[in-house]
């Protein structure tokens, strides 16, 4: 037996039918073709598939998509623009802050998150608030100085 | 990694939900924020028949300060009671603080946590220290639990079937020093030993002590070897006496270590913690 949902994705009214245990992560990328949302892990630990419910970081994985009833999600689809990128693809791009990019759609939402907070640009919070979305290529040192710039310290 | 199929419902107050629990077939599990329970569904680990999401029902939601207590409805995510409690009870902040991480603490609930009952819950230790009681509604009615006795046994906590928790009460500390401490891998991974403490302390002596441990045995657990140790002690130099810990202890070996290792992070925790209510001003 389907459920009948109605969400809101990067703007945008949704309403669709899904199985219950679909995912939110596997609604937004199976059903709604926005496969920018990467699925790592899908147990919670590796963030990459983290976006932004109701402007707070969540991890889709975790989530049934029926439990975003009502609620407003923003991917990774829902920061560019078509007049051109978002400041925080923008300071990722200037700091090689990415390498594969798997993992960088979860570290925009959660450095998203922060910048909307207006978390303090201190290298401590920085790196304990980015401990949740993990990276294999970059060593982390570039996610961070991009992540300080956004949330103004000095690069 | 996907979860079995189920039929799913979504009750918006909490009557329906336990009529829903309490009619089910097979096994039914209640969803609160799913941050322990879906992964573990979606390693098939459980396969529940049913579930009954609660995140509907508005009157989970509240978080009421009274003149001696908190209530914290079951469905507050650990982040708004991270937030909220701050400045009311920091040893709660700072608790929550290592569990999980902001993106798992967004979404997962007070009452989640507590009915998953796992041993190293924030939560639980922080239930214990703090001497709350758990609201729990069923068929029967409703009733409250001391923190202290609704740990059963290992993910067992005092629920019957039909039972679900609605909410956490917390008397308000009027003075108390506080410590927190854990011990993890990794940043937001499960602890593997961890303390809370509670100190009422009158003119440099400690008067009271609760102590709450998360990783030490089956359930989060009270170390009443401990808080007897540490009653009637200078605060200065208290630290000491955190061996007692040891009689309240029994951790289990697993892939992070042995027994006696966890057992001397137990020590390691509670010493830093008690240290940690010494220095605070």
């Amino acid at each position: 037996m389907k459920v009948d949902l109605e969400l809101t994705v990067n703007g945008e009214a949704v309403g669709i039918s899904a199985d219950p245990r679909t995912t939110l992560a596997d609604l937004l990328r199976d059903h709604l073709g926005l496969t920018g949302t990467h699925l790592g892990c899908e147990q919670g630990v590796c963030g990459s598939c983290t976006v932004l419910v109701d402007g707070h970081s969540a991890r889709s994985c975790l989530m049934l998509a029926a439990a975003a009833q009502g609620r407003e999600v923003t991917t990774i689809e829902g920061m560019a623009s078509e007049s051109g990128l978002h400041p925080v693809q923008e300071a990722f791009s200037r700091h090689h802050a990415l390498q594969c990019g798997f993992c960088t759609p979860g570290f925009f939402a959660t450095v998203l998150e922060m910048m909307s907070e207006g978390v303090l640009a201190d290298e401590a919070i920085v790196r304990e608030r980015l401990s949740g979305n993990l990276c294999r290529c970059t060593g982390y040192h570039n996610i961070v100085t991009a992540t300080l710039e956004l949330l103004g310290g000095r690069p | 990694m996907k979860p079995a199929a189920f039929v799913y419902e979504r009750p918006s107050s909490i009557a329906e939900a336990v009529q829903l629990l309490s009619e089910a077939d097979g096994e039914a599990k209640v969803l609160a924020g799913g941050q322990s329970l879906v992964p573990l569904m979606a390693f098939r680990l459980v396969s529940p028949s049913m579930l009954v999401d609660i995140g509907a029902i508005a009157e989970l939601g509240d978080i009421d300060s009274g003149p001696d207590t908190i209530r914290i409805g079951a469905g507050v995510t650990h982040r708004r009671a991270e937030l909220a409690l701050g400045p009311v009870i920091p040893l709660v902040a700072v608790g929550l603080r290592e569990l999980g991480h902001v993106a798992i603490r967004n979404v997962g609930t007070v009452g989640g946590s507590l009915a998953h009952a796992d041993p190293a819950s924030e939560w639980g230790a922080l239930a214990l220290a703090l001497d709350a009681s758990i609201s729990v509604t069923g068929p029967a009615g409703e009733r409250s639990v001391g923190a202290d006795r609704f740990f059963l046994d290992w993910m067992q906590p005092d629920l019957m079937p039909g039972e679900i928790v609605t909410g956490l009460h917390i008397p308000k500390p009027s003075s108390m020093r506080w410590g927190f401490v854990e011990i993890a891998r990794r940043r937001g991974d499960f602890a593997l030993a961890g303390a809370a403490v509670n100190l009422g302390v009158a003119d440099g002596v400690i008067a009271t002590a609760r102590v709450g441990i998360l990783g030490g045995g089956v359930t989060p657990l009270r170390a009443h070897t401990l808080e007897a140790a540490l009653t009637g002690m200078d605060l200065v130099g208290a630290a000491e006496v955190a061996e007692a810990v040891d009689a309240d202890v029994d951790p289990l070996d697993d892939q992070h270590g042995p027994a006696r290792y966890k057992r001397r992070l137990a020590r390691v925790v509670c010493e830093r913690a008690i240290r940690q209510a010494a220095e605070a001003a």
